[in-house]
């Protein structure tokens, strides 16, 4: 009986030392992608939204506040893209929650100026929210979440630092391979569903001729469609992306219309099963690009 | 008195970690919308006590609602309605404590739509069906469970699952059955303060990453007739089951029911012989969305009398709906039946809804 008993408290000793010491949730598969690199055994990372679903359009669930009620850090998006996030955070009633935007220190593109509405369609104020798409910007996104976990974990910074160093110069190295590879898609045009690529296209050269949506979060009509196809004729575009989340049925009537290409295009982390982290993401994305465009 | 240390008890838990309400009210404004819901609707069979057949147009109701922080540790959400010509009322008005608390607590004090079930935490422009459920505005009147008082709530993980427990202590001054939107109160007298309570235990629990379901049980004791000190008695349950496998279908199915029991006068003109009458009503919905912007379903609906249970009501009825854009615009059909033991016969509703909500995105609540 007493062999039993000290076994058991044996196990649980063996779990408390194995156990995270910083539990992350984040908004998004790409954020924890970043936070497992820089934390590795000293955290414990989940997300709310799979690298298959929209950011945009999240339904709060309980279960995600039961993720952050337990949860030290909360990894933010910003820039408008997770403005769901403050309701889970709220239901979590967890006081003690670190809430850090990676977005700090980005350089937002389109930022819109002058009078802003929504006949505009869906969008933000603060400028396009899919800025992880630039390997450059994950860089500081690594950095802020280094910021926060030396914030709550002090006793382990050092190693956190070290491991933001390291993340950095293997991004660095990563970025150089894809630019190399990617040169190829320099000037390539395409059109794509929504407009989640900016960064993309400025980080690798891409020029992005039209979206599926006329505005958007709007849905696609059928005059935009078939404006879309005589653009894709009288321009030879061979390529059009289209996010996981998206339905491929308008992509799929333009391209057999025009002539050409659908790729789905995994703008996260878990968006393809050959896109299992951040690194994964790039070279997925430089692939099937350059495969759609026959390039490779 | 009593009545008076509610409403001190309420402003108190209020000031509770909001001290710069006043600095954070004038340096951050709260998230405004308006949501506007009018309607072509045309009856047939009509009872002459509820009017006339004939088709109308109706402005059934400008919500608007104003809601943000007070400070790092609490907000406000107010709601107010204005239904056709009948005036402003206040369908909610209250602040939460969000954080901060011992034991998981949030407090939530003000006028608020009671956690009795789950439909009736929700305003009327989020259902397919259009209005409030038989079984609810017989009690409650077309607004369902509303009053002033204050909500005390945890919530702990289990698992993957979340369990939520709630309990308020209310004015009391929210039985009206057949009280309709913005109808002013039979009395011009301060309402006295007869108190109530009601609460709930609800569990969430996710099954995979498409499929989930939350189940509950609430309860409530409220003095319906202070003047006789008479009492009522109800219980309830309710479910939700939502399989939505991305952004372009779902299916929801909802379901709710009541059983009450209240003091009543013997009346035997009326056919009331016994002292106390026990009643039930139940409510089911299946709504199905697809191609993103569509939705299709159906519902029953049952109600009993709260006074006299053999005066039954009950509905079914068809819905379809289409969104422009997310739910800033709407168009929404219902076609329905209604039938009860005080009509002639069975009437038929047809609704053309349009629903618009100007503001700033929110977010879908489960």
């Amino acid at each position: 009986m007493f062999k039993i008993i000290e076994s058991l408290l044996t196990a649980c000793l063996i779990a408390n030392s194995a156990a995270a010491e910083v539990r992350i949730v984040a908004s998004t598969s790409d954020l924890a992608s970043i936070a497992r690199e820089i934390g590795r055994e000293h955290v414990d990372v989940d997300d709310i939204v799979s690298g298959k679903s929209n950011p945009h359009f999240v339904e709060v669930l309980p279960s995600y506040m039961v993720k952050l009620a337990r949860a030290d850090l909360y990894l933010s998006v910003g820039l408008g893209l997770d403005y769901w996030a403050q309701y889970i955070i709220d239901g979590s009633r967890n006081g003690k929650l670190v809430i850090m935007d990676c977005s700090d220190g980005i350089e937002a593109l389109e930022k819109p100026t002058g009078k802003i509405d929504a006949s505009m369609g869906d969008i933000h104020p603060s400028g396009n929210p899919h800025y992880w798409l630039d390997p450059e910007n994950g860089k500081i996104i690594a950095a802020n979440i280094e910021k926060a976990l030396s914030r709550i974990d002090p006793s382990n910074s050092e190693y956190y630092r070290s491991r933001l160093l390291e993340f950095e110069n293997a991004l660095d190295s990563r970025i150089h391979e894809w630019r190399a590879k990617a040169a190829a898609l320099d000037g390539a045009e395409i059109i794509a569903f929504h407009n989640s690529w900016p960064y993309l296209s400025a980080a690798f050269g891409i020029k992005i001729r039209g979206f599926i949506e006329p505005k958007p979060g709007i849905e696609p009509t059928p005059s935009h469609t078939a404006e879309l196809i005589e653009l894709v004729r009288a321009g030879n575009i061979k390529l059009i992306v289209k996010e996981p989340y998206f339905s491929d049925r308008v992509p799929l009537v333009i391209a057999r219309e025009a002539g050409a290409t659908v790729v789905e295009l995994p703008l996260s982390v878990g968006g393809n099963k050959s896109a299992m982290d951040y690194f994964a993401l790039f070279d997925y994305i430089v692939d099937s690009l350059l495969k759609g465009l026959g390039r490779n | 008195m009593v009545n008076k240390t509610l409403i001190i008890l309420c402003a108190l838990i209020v000031s509770i970690g909001s001290s710069q309400i006043a600095i954070s009210q004038t340096t951050v404004n709260p998230d405004i919308s308006f949501i506007g819901d009018s309607r072509a609707i045309i009856e047939n069979g009509l009872p002459a006590e509820i009017g006339e057949d004939g088709l109308r147009m109706e402005f059934d109701e400008l919500e608007i609602a104003a809601t943000g922080y007070l400070n790092p540790y609490s907000r406000a959400d107010v709601f107010l309605g204005i239904h056709g010509t009948e005036g402003i009322e206040i369908e909610e008005a209250s602040a939460t404590l969000l954080r901060g608390l011992p034991l998981n607590l949030q407090i939530e004090a003000g006028q608020y739509l009671v956690d009795f079930g789950k439909i009736n935490t929700q305003h009327d422009h989020q259902w397919s069906w259009m209005g409030m459920p038989l079984m609810h505005s017989l009690y409650f009147g077309d607004d369902g469970l509303k009053d002033v008082g204050v909500n005390i709530s945890t919530f702990r993980p289990i698992g993957n699952n979340a369990l939520t427990v709630s309990g308020n202590l209310l004015q009391g001054d929210f039985f009206g059955g057949h009280h309709e939107h913005g109808a002013t109160e039979p009395t011009e007298e301060e309402p006295d303060f007869d108190p109530g309570g009601s609460g709930r235990l609800s569990l969430f629990m996710p099954f995979g990453d498409f499929t989930t379901c939350e189940a509950g049980l609430s309860g409530l004791y409220g003095q319906h007739d202070p003047d006789e000190n008479r009492w009522t008695t109800m219980g309830g349950f309710d479910l939700k089951f939502k399989w939505r496998p991305d952004m372009y279908r779902s299916l929801a199915i909802v379901a709710e029911g009541l059983i009450g029991s209240r003091d009543v006068d013997i009346d035997t003109l009326a056919g009331i012989l016994d002292d106390h009458n026990s009643s039930f009503g139940y409510f089911a919905s299946v709504d199905c969305q697809f191609r993103r912007r569509y939705n299709i379903g159906a519902f029953i609906d049952f109600g009993q009398e709260p006074d006299i249970s053999e005066d039954d009501h009950s509905a079914f009825g068809l819905f379809a709906g289409f969104s422009l854009a997310e739910e800033t615009y709407r168009i929404g059909l219902l076609l329905r039946q209604d039938d009860g033991a005080d009509f002639d016969g069975p009437y038929q509703t047809g609704i053309l809804q349009f629903l618009w909500s100007l503001g700033p995105h929110k977010p879908h609540i489960y």
